[in-house]
């Protein structure tokens, strides 16, 4: 049995736009500590960790483990028609396989969504090391995206001891967003273990940066080498992204 | 394109017995009739045996190669098919389409004595075993099944492609290219080599089924991996599927998409994730499609088993190809790329000798490259890049290694 309400819809927006920039399936495991999902993108180079703790709900129930499977075209259609005050109920319905979203606001609205046969394996949040760990305003992160996207279909990161650099280029010209660290700096910690050099595709983490809501992301990565971005979500909760690193080899 | 440009053709090239192509369109049909001679049982014309073949696509949109044993036979099927046949008659109804499907066409070529078998099999369009479609011959053919004893392996698949795929093991595997000219280039660029006592059709059928000592002992053609199709592919990028052993992080380059699988069952998940549409590109976002390899992987097994009847398979262009790229001419009708040839095929012999069996001092004596190129081809020693998403592949040249 699993039976949660929570008061922004806003937020429950986010974490859908969120899940819907890698997967097409969902898959969540509730249990009485909270609901979390670990999902590698099926080719396996890109993966979603979620972790909602309890304490973000208002009205939190679960009775052992809940497994929710869902198609993120679905959980998208329906947070769509979500209005900005209403108050979600979740309701697993064991008896007919299905997940209830009630919608609580000028009307009280239901959708009850066919669950989907939950993958065999669970997938484990890869043991990466990286070399490069930034803390920074998501702000800048996402203006950083936005500028190198101007020229660039790939962003390139440049981390040494105290800077990080935003790079991209193409036939077009050149663009380049610098970061130092200091006390007015948009840089909040960065720990360089060694200089660091990596490329990414920026059409994912535009779609990422669309995600962050928080006031800070930290980014982890090595050169060619996946990259960690990792943000808050409703205060508790906490939601990373893994990205697969362009590389030149010819 | 006439009977006596195509004997000559296969003169030159060293090809025994050529299938018609076509034979069911009635006036290329009257021009086999008027042209080839019957001698010994078999079709002639100038030494040069043809065999009546050809292609039907049936209601599924599935393309059959057809081998027949004579004209006459050629006659009778025309009238079995006729009936769903909308364009066996016209002009260019040369592949002629027929309303039937691939049970009941086998069943009326073995009525009148032919063999028939999948088209170029594993191309991602007009082929049994494209996505969505066939996996398995039973469901294609039926009852008939058990009369299905040879493939055509197409431009898109070699021996190693379809021996991933248990069922077809036991089958006779041709290599064979349309011909749109008799140009040395074009004709016979895949063939097979048969061990058989004469070129009659009963000898083929035999060294077909393998019966009596008759058997095919070299396959001759394109590299699959320099096809369009080969891996599996993102279907807007066009970067392909590199999978790889391990458990190194994912990544991607300007070609290729790399991923890293621990075992076999990994690599399965991947290849359905794929065939089910749930694999995104790691660069674009966009959907990945399987490529020829990985479809015949997704039907069959991981590993491909060769059989201990399947004959060697030998990768190599025609020497046209060969001779342009050795001489850095790329026109393959320029001057001095035909003159070369024309030089080591009255010195050396057939192209097909010069290819597969002429002494390689003897063609050093006429180019150095030329001679690293098809002793290269022959140890299977070239390297490549592999072609996929629409790109081909690319050979390396042995001296730029």
């Amino acid at each position: 049995m699993f039976h949660a309400t929570l008061d922004s819809s806003k937020t429950w927006k986010l974490i859908v736009d969120a899940l819907a920039t890698l997967l097409t399936e969902t898959h969540f495991v509730i249990t009485e500590k909270g609901m979390t999902l670990r999902q590698l993108d099926s080719s396996k180079a890109a993966m979603i960790a979620l972790d909602l703790p309890a304490a973000i709900f208002q009205e939190y129930e679960c009775d052992g483990e809940v497994e929710i499977c869902l198609g993120v075209d679905e959980l998208t259609k329906v947070s769509k028609r979500m209005a900005g005050d209403d108050k979600l109920v979740f309701t697993h319905n064991e008896s007919e396989s299905r997940f209830e979203i009630k919608m609580l606001g000028q009307a009280e609205r239901r959708f009850s969504l066919q669950l989907l046969i939950p993958p065999e394996e669970r997938t484990k949040q890869p043991s990466i090391k990286f070399d490069v760990q930034a803390e920074l305003f998501a702000d800048a992160f996402k203006q950083a995206v936005k500028d190198i996207g101007v020229v660039s279909t790939y962003l390139r990161i440049n981390a040494d001891d105290d800077t990080l650099t935003f790079l991209g280029d193409s036939d077009t010209g050149e663009a380049e967003v610098i970061l130092r660290t200091g006390e007015e700096s948009a840089l909040c910690e960065l720990q360089t273990k060694k200089k660091s050099s990596a490329m990414y595709a920026i059409n994912y983490l535009a779609d990422i940066s669309k995600s962050m809501a928080s006031d800070s992301v930290i980014i982890q990565f090595s050169s060619n080498k996946p990259i960690m971005m990792e943000f808050s979500i409703a205060e508790a909760g906490r939601i990373s992204f893994i990205l697969a690193p362009r590389v030149e080899r010819r | 394109m006439t009977i006596p440009n195509l004997a000559k053709g296969a003169k030159q090239k060293g090809i025994e017995i050529l299938g018609t192509g076509d034979a069911t369109q009635p006036d290329w049909l009257a021009h086999l009739q008027k042209t080839l001679v019957k001698k010994n049982g078999y079709l002639e014309y100038e030494s040069v045996v043809f065999l009546p073949t050809v292609e039907f696509e049936d209601a599924e949109s599935i393309h059959h190669v057809i081998l027949l044993p004579d004209l006459e036979s050629v006659e009778k099927i025309r009238s079995l098919i006729a009936p769903d046949s909308p364009n066996l008659n016209d002009e260019w109804g040369g592949r002629p389409r027929v309303n039937l499907n691939g049970e009941e066409i086998a069943g009326h070529v073995r009525d009148v004595g032919g063999l028939i078998g999948p088209a170029h099999a594993f191309t991602p369009y007009k082929a049994i075993f494209r996505e969505n479609r066939h996996d398995s011959l039973d469901s294609c053919y039926g009852s008939e099944t058990k009369y299905i004893r040879f493939i055509e392996l197409g431009l898109s698949a070699d021996s190693e492609t379809a021996d991933y795929i248990p069922e077809l093991r036991e089958l006779t595997y041709i290599t064979s290219s349309d011909a749109h000219s008799p140009s040395p280039n074009k004709l016979g660029r895949e063939f097979v080599q048969f061990e058989m006592k004469n070129p009659s059709f009963d000898e083929l059928k035999k060294a077909v089924i393998r019966e009596g000592g008759r058997k095919p002992i070299l396959n001759l053609g394109f590299n699959p991996r320099l096809g369009k199709y080969f891996l599996s592919f993102c279907s807007s990028c066009r970067k392909t599927l590199v999978i790889r052993e391990g458990d190194t992080p994912p990544e991607f380059d300007e070609l290729n998409v790399y991923i890293s699988c621990n075992n076999d069952e990994e690599a399965k998940k991947i290849i359905d994730a794929i065939h089910h549409r749930k694999v995104s590109c790691p660069d674009c976002g966009k959907k990945m499609r399987l490529g020829v390899r990985d479809r015949a992987r997704m039907i069959g097994e991981l590993e491909s088993k060769k059989p201990s009847h399947r004959p060697p398979y030998l990768y190599i262009p025609p020497l046209l190809d060969l001779i342009s790229t050795a001489i850095g001419v790329k026109s393959t009708s320029s001057k001095s790329v035909r003159g070369l040839y024309n030089e080591l095929i009255q010195s050396i012999g057939t192209e097909v000798h010069v290819l597969t069996k002429g002494s390689i001092d003897a063609i050093k004596e006429h180019n150095d490259r030329l001679s690293i190129m098809i002793d290269a081809y022959r140890k299977g020693e070239v390297n490549y890049i592999p072609g996929g998403g629409g790109r081909y592949g690319k050979i390396i040249a042995p001296w730029e290694v």
